[in-house]
């Protein structure tokens, strides 16, 4: 995003945010829908056509579902036990077929706008195999957004169907639910039982609110604008050209690419949840210091949280307990050790869940790829744990020690390390050509030559990011104890609160990577 | 309960069920323990456990676990 | 409140409970009642007319409220400041309300005063001391007008490459005695212009302001010429956002030194090329996509805006202006140029076409330019400016300045630099040095 498009979506924020305030409580859900709908307009006509298509199937199959199951509530009052377990069996077959129906339309707008050329491609290649037909490839412009929408879509008509909750009444305020503007184009997946009320409760002016929220918002321009965007330039430079750099420029390279996804995404993040949180809305919270984890798993449970607990609810959990899957674990118990049968069940489940989460990313090899990279690592992990419990316990090792700690963490960062930098590559090959550059032998003359800092980045920009990294991890680990800095601002003493707004506004505007001899750089989770 | 907490130390030895009150909520069972208590516990008391009913809630201590099995019993 | 904030940083004033008191108002005291005397509060006498409008309100409780406030104790003070949430606000009666806004509002003021202090001083310190690049200064050529003498300059050319390349100020002076400068940025966006016009303006006063219409359609870039053109205001409005990188550059010892903008440029912000690469001895490739310029002959609105406001400029302190479109065989389109002309016909400025008329000076298409068929060499430059000399000689008031003999001596001796630095190119690229 150039800085005028922030300067845009601020301007929109303000205005809606105005009349917001200026609304009676009862109708201030209406301004917030209102400008949700004209933000999507503005982005782009298509994205609206799509959202309003997936809100209207969500809130068409959500209803049919609620009265599906009010229906069977009221019927089996006076039934004999076998009367309503057949009642039951027929009207779940029936909300069966309805939820069916409206995850085809949300998420069958998802595959052929976003997989289409993918499978195509896929079946070219096997057709080219056998001599068969090619088709041609068909590119569709994808709306912003789909793949966070989409998926929260989904959730809410999931959820009816396994009667969470009743299904939304009002058309509008479940549009407003799908297409809530701050996270409409890079999440944070929320959840119609912890969003809804708060979208349509109204919330006056509330000073912590607007000081936490603008807090938030400045935070979140620090990671991306002072850090993120400024490593790109060299991320950039050193993955388009690899071959001409050595092993440790590759690998800085990489590790910067890590730190700019991370701060570019969950300062997206913060910027989003920033704007609502003015408003006096809470969204999900996407992070928990993921850097902190010791081990992928963990990461992953931090890392995204949003997309990753939507797998957990809506694939993960129905697949491991559809009967199929029971029928296996069944069978393994039977053929297997005990502990290979409690793992074979739940990792087929993961195996689906891992090329789901890699897919969703986009429609490319390389994200398939990438989602297995994880679901191996991890089934790995599950294997040998019980080999690591003993060996340690054999060699007399505090698996919970400091030391060990510190190394599961560091052994963590270098595993997502290498699974984010699939992210960046071109594709499989150019991944793996990236990552043998990395383990060449190494030469010392690419740090006393100063090609370090001839990239784009220079030695300014290291120090910008290494400061602007050190205080964001000072802010996690404030939080790890849990001390929340943004808490301690928004309620905290003005020598508290002033001098941290005041210093990250200076910040942005001095140390950010924006403005004249910086090029554009775009949101990388946004893509997606 | 008994039983129950026999099942339990068979898919996560070493734990004290007895005690703990934040089995999710801390991590002691991630999604792939509870899905193989769930299948143990289908298999052992004849219940159908749903996805709606996998809630960090339900699952956080032996005892939500046991009211859990108790509710779908009936 | 407000007031009452005031005081508490200087003098701990004990009044500052009234807010706690509020509550206790019977709800006879009105909104208006009690939000006008508070909002007079602001005035800097405000200790007195708070005491006496307070009588006004003529409620027992006041007197009682008063006296109550001498007796608190400080340290409540500060508590009730800094809870004030909305939550506290609700519950407040009227004028406890009013107060709380008032405060509220002091505050603000405060606050935006004190980031307002010290982004004034960030913007102080990255602001480059000199215009060299070595300081922070961008297109430091364009910016040399500043060490000119003030008010010697009667002509001002401003655009993007194309002026800074087929205007020679030195030729013109050599053969005319005309004083001029090349005020030019490669991609100059019309902004820009606007603003490097209102910038020269500061300390010259030309009679005559030509500008070299190529930037009228600037090259296409992913961002749009609406969100560029954006970008530019904002930077030229704001020198730290302008500047801010500078701190990578400035030297510690330049962050608060004095602003002084004394480096000069010998050619008059022209640059010189004495390369050529002839239009023919190209081998064409008209559109390789990453140059591409709009050609459709629409001008766009953020530019037509700014150039209505730059001719405007130029009216207003009653400097003529003329358009001029150099030779140019590449970047230029039939398109184009009619509309140029019939914006000029519009706003009745007079218009040299070099590129309809190249007949005017002769071009060699082979000889005269240094990237075929873009830009002038130092030798098409020569042509253009000679012509252009003969034409501002011939039409308007500008005169001769040869016999301001202080003037003539800084001139001639750049004019004789120039030649200098002419040849001294012309032989690197023949590999004679």
């Amino acid at each position: 995003m150039t800085y005028t498009s922030y300067l845009y979506f601020f301007g929109f924020a303000i205005v809606v945010y105005l009349v917001y305030l200026a609304c009676p409580m009862k109708q201030k859900w209406k301004v917030l829908f209102a400008g949700s709908c004209l933000f999507s307009m503005i982005l782009d006509g298509f994205l609206a056509v799509c959202l309003l298509v997936t809100s209207l199937a969500a809130f068409f199959c959500g209803k049919q579902l609620t009265k599906l199951q009010d229906k069977f509530n009221a019927a089996k009052k006076g039934l004999s036990k076998d009367e309503k377990k057949q009642l039951k069996a027929e009207i779940t077959k029936k909300k069966k077929a309805v939820v069916a129906a409206g995850t085809i339309i949300s998420l069958g707008s998802l595959i052929v706008l976003k997989y289409t050329s993918f499978f195509l491609g896929l079946f070219n290649s096997v057709s080219e195999i056998f001599g068969g037909i090619q088709l041609p490839l068909l590119y569709y412009a994808l709306p912003l957004g789909i793949s966070y929408y989409t998926l929260q879509a989904i959730g809410y008509v999931v959820d009816t169907y396994r009667g969470k909750y009743r299904a939304e009444t009002n058309a509008a305020k479940l549009i407003l639910f799908v297409s809530f503007f701050p996270q409409m184009t890079e999440g944070p997946i929320g959840r119609y039982d912890k969003l809804m009320p708060q979208l349509v409760e109204g919330h006056r002016y509330s000073n912590e609110n607007f000081t936490s929220g603008v807090t938030l918002i400045f935070w979140g321009l620090f990671k991306k604008l002072v850090i993120s965007d400024r490593a790109s330039y060299m991320v950039s430079e050193v993955f388009g050209n690899y071959t001409k750099y050595g092993s440790i420029v590759v690998f800085v390279a990489t590790v910067m690419y890590t730190i700019q996804l991370y701060t570019d995404f969950s300062g997206c993040i913060d910027i989003m949840s920033g704007t609502a949180r003015v408003f006096g809305i809470k969204l999900e919270s996407n992070f928990r210091q993921p850097f902190f984890s010791k081990s992928v798993g963990e990461f992953w449970r931090r890392w995204h949280i949003t997309l990753g607990t939507w797998f957990k609810d809506y694939v993960f959990y129905p697949v491991s307990l559809s009967s199929p899957f029971m029928k296996l674990s069944k069978a393994s118990a039977g053929h297997m050790s005990k502990f290979m049968a409690s793992i074979v069940p739940s990792a087929c489940a993961l195996f689906v869940v891992w090329l789901g989460t890699g897919l969703w990313h986009g429609a490319s090899m390389k994200y398939v790829i990438y989602g297995l990279y994880y679901f191996l690592i991890m089934l790995l992990g599950t294997i040998f744990e019980p080999a690591f419990v003993k060996m340690s316990a054999k060699l007399n090792i505090n698996r919970k020690g400091k030391t060990m700690s510190t190394l599961a963490v560091l052994r963590t960062m270098l595993l997502v390390n290498i699974g984010m930098t699939m992210f960046r590559a071109d594709g499989i090959g150019e991944y793996g050509a990236v990552i043998s550059r990395i383990f060449q032998p190494i030469n010392i003359y690419d740090i006393t030559s100063g090609t370090l800092f001839a990239l784009g980045t220079d030695r300014h920009d290291f120090l910008v990011i290494v400061i602007g990294v050190a205080i964001m991890y000072l802010v996690a680990i404030m939080k790890e104890k849990g001390k929340d800095i943004l808490t301690l601002v928004s309620t905290g003493r003005i020598y508290i609160k002033w001098p941290v707004m005041m210093g990250l506004i200076v910040a942005v505007l001095v140390f950010g990577a924006y403005g004249p001899g910086y090029g554009v750089v775009e949101n990388i989770y946004a893509q997606f | 309960m008994e039983e129950l907490l026999e099942i339990l130390s068979e898919v996560k030895p070493g734990v004290d069920f007895e005690k703990e009150t934040e089995l999710v909520d801390s991590g002691i069972l991630d999604s792939m323990a509870i899905i193989q208590l769930v299948a143990r516990l289908a298999d052992e008391y004849d219940v159908e456990i749903t996805p709606v009913d996998l809630v960090p809630e339900n699952f956080n201590s032996a005892e939500a676990i046991y009211a859990l099995v108790k509710r779908l019993e009936d | 409140m407000g007031k009452n904030k005031k005081h508490s940083s200087k003098k701990k004033s004990p009044e500052k409970n009234t807010e706690p008191q509020n509550n206790k108002k019977p709800v006879g005291v009105t909104d208006k009642q009690g939000s006008e005397p508070e909002k007079k509060t602001d005035a800097p006498t405000d200790i007195k007319a708070d005491a006496s409008e307070k009588k006004t309100d003529a409620q027992a409780d006041i007197k009682a409220d008063a006296s109550d406030k001498k007796a608190a104790p400080e340290t409540v003070s500060g508590e009730a400041e800094e809870s004030g949430t909305e939550e506290g606000a609700q519950e407040k009666k009227p004028k406890g309300k009013a107060a709380f806004y008032a405060g509220k509002a002091l505050r603000s003021i405060s606050f935006f005063l004190i980031l307002g202090t010290i982004l004034g001083i960030f913007s102080y310190a990255v602001h480059p001391k000199n215009n060299k690049k070595e300081y922070g200064m961008r297109d430091q050529n364009a910016h040399a007008f500043y060490a000119e003498p003030e008010n010697t300059l009667d002509t001002i050319i401003i655009g993007n490459s194309e002026a800074y390349s087929s205007f020679s100020p030195l030729e013109m002076w050599h053969a005319y005695g005309i004083t001029s400068y090349v005020s030019a940025k490669g991609a100059i966006l019309m902004s820009d212009a606007y603003y490097i016009l209102k910038e020269v303006l500061k300390t010259q006063s030309p009679k005559l302001v030509i500008f070299e219409t190529d930037a009228v359609f600037p090259q296409k870039e992913d961002q749009t010429l609406r969100d560029r053109t954006i970008n530019n205001v904002i930077e030229n409005e704001s020198p730290l956002i302008k500047y801010h990188d500078v701190w990578k550059i400035q030297r510690p010892e330049n962050y608060f030194a004095p602003i002084n903008y004394r480096w000069q440029s010998y050619s008059r912000g022209q640059m010189d090329d004495p390369r050529t690469e002839g239009y023919e001895s190209r081998n064409l490739v008209v559109s390789d996509g990453k140059n591409e310029v709009y050609r459709d002959g629409r001008i766009n609105y953020w530019i037509l805006k700014y150039m209505d406001k730059f001719v405007e400029l130029c009216r207003e302190k009653n400097i003529q202006v003329l358009f001029v479109t150099v030779p140019n065989i590449l970047t230029t389109s039939k398109l184009n140029s009619q509309a140029i002309k019939n914006y000029c016909t519009s706003r009745n400025i007079p218009q040299i076409d070099f590129s309809e008329h190249p007949e005017f000076i002769n071009i060699d298409w082979t000889k005269d330019t240094r990237d075929g068929g873009v830009h002038m060499n130092t030798r098409g430059a020569k042509k253009v400016s000679l012509f252009l000399g003969q034409y501002i000689i011939n039409q308007y008031d500008i005169k001769d300045r040869r016999d301001d003999k202080e003037l003539a001596k800084r001139w001639d001796r750049d004019y004789k630099r120039y030649k200098n630095e002419v040849q001294i190119k012309r032989k690197k690229l023949l590999g004679l040095m």
